[in-house]
């Protein structure tokens, strides 16, 4: 699937597997996008940590560092003000979608 | 068996980010874990050796891949800062904080109207001293070259008071000469206020980072 397709909603879908798993780290999140979209969604590392320090640095994540297995891993979860906005972007997300399959089958629409 | 990197391969790949150009603690580490699960998988999955892994994970990213991220960090570190410093100054507009600016304008103006002005000038001095010594404190003993990176985004906060207030600081008479005592006490109270601000963004940023690697 071409990646342009689905770069506008890669911030909603970080948001969503956070909403879903509480915290995560970088690594886990690529992971699980591939596995719950059975290969189809492939996020490449440059775009996920780009993403993952933006949403640090506008407080909507926290983040917390453990060692594990003797190195830093670096964990993200939603803040208080995440929290919100990722039910917000959630919704907006489903919209978009139900919008665009109603385009796109306008019978069952 | 699920396969686990010793710290000697963990290090080599750490010292292989690190050669492509990220200094940052925060992106090196992360990079590091990242890298090391993958080589863990490939090492898991196809039964080949550390190196062999390595070399074929490595081929997935160019010479500049993580410089990028680190470059992109370091974007952010900056408007983070920007926006810190602006909810840092509304702070000493807004309650209770704001008796706080009042008194120190008021004393600035007595001091200035007493022709003691030169006081504020002692107390600049000291405070920037302090402040300098507190950041060498932090780089020295407390952080590591890697993590204080993340406290250097306030440094202009601190630069700009100091040039700020060391020209009519350090010509204090001349300076009194020439300005009204309105001018002279803003203007020094204003120097105060931007050094207090500094102080209080490092010292929040240090307790963040103590925070996040307790």
């Amino acid at each position: 699937m071409s990646n342009k397709l689905y770069k506008g909603t890669l911030t909603n879908i970080v948001l969503k597997l956070l909403h879903e798993n509480g915290r995560m780290y970088g690594y886990e999140i690529t992971k699980k996008t591939k596995e719950q979209t059975n290969g189809g969604f492939t996020i490449t590392e440059g775009a996920l940590y780009t993403i993952l320090h933006k949403l640090e640095g506008e407080e909507v994540l926290e983040v917390e560092f453990e060692i594990v297995d003797g190195r830093t891993r670096k964990y993200y979860k939603l803040s208080e003000k995440g929290e919100k906005e990722a039910v917000l972007k959630i919704e907006e997300l489903k919209e978009f979608i139900q919008n665009l399959s109603g385009f796109l089958n306008p019978k069952i629409a | 068996m699920k396969v686990v990197l010793n710290k000697s391969e963990v290090n080599q790949i750490s010292k292989f980010i690190k050669g492509r150009g990220v200094s940052y603690a925060d992106v090196n580490a992360e990079m590091t874990d990242h890298i090391s699960l993958e080589v863990e998988e490939v090492m898991t999955s196809n039964k080949v050796s550390f190196s062999e892994a390595v070399e074929k994970v490595f081929l997935r990213y160019d010479r500049f891949y993580f410089m990028k991220i680190e470059e992109q960090q370091v974007k952010n570190l900056e408007k983070q800062s920007w926006v810190s410093f602006k909810n840092g100054l509304i702070g000493f507009f807004s309650f209770p904080k704001i008796l706080f600016t009042f008194c120190l304008f008021f004393c600035c103006y007595r001091l200035a109207k007493l022709d003691l002005i030169e006081y504020v000038g002692y107390l600049y001095i000291i405070s920037s001293i302090v402040l300098a010594g507190l950041l060498f404190y932090f780089k020295i003993k407390l952080l590591g070259r890697g993590r204080y990176l993340r406290l250097t985004k306030y440094h202009w906060v601190f630069i700009v008071a100091v040039n700020f207030g060391m020209q009519p600081m350090l010509r204090m008479e001349s300076f009194n000469e020439h300005s009204s005592p309105i001018v002279s006490s803003s203007l020094s109270a204003i120097v105060l206020m931007l050094l207090f601000i500094a102080v209080e963004l490092y010292m929040k940023e240090f307790k963040k980072i103590k925070k996040q690697y307790a």
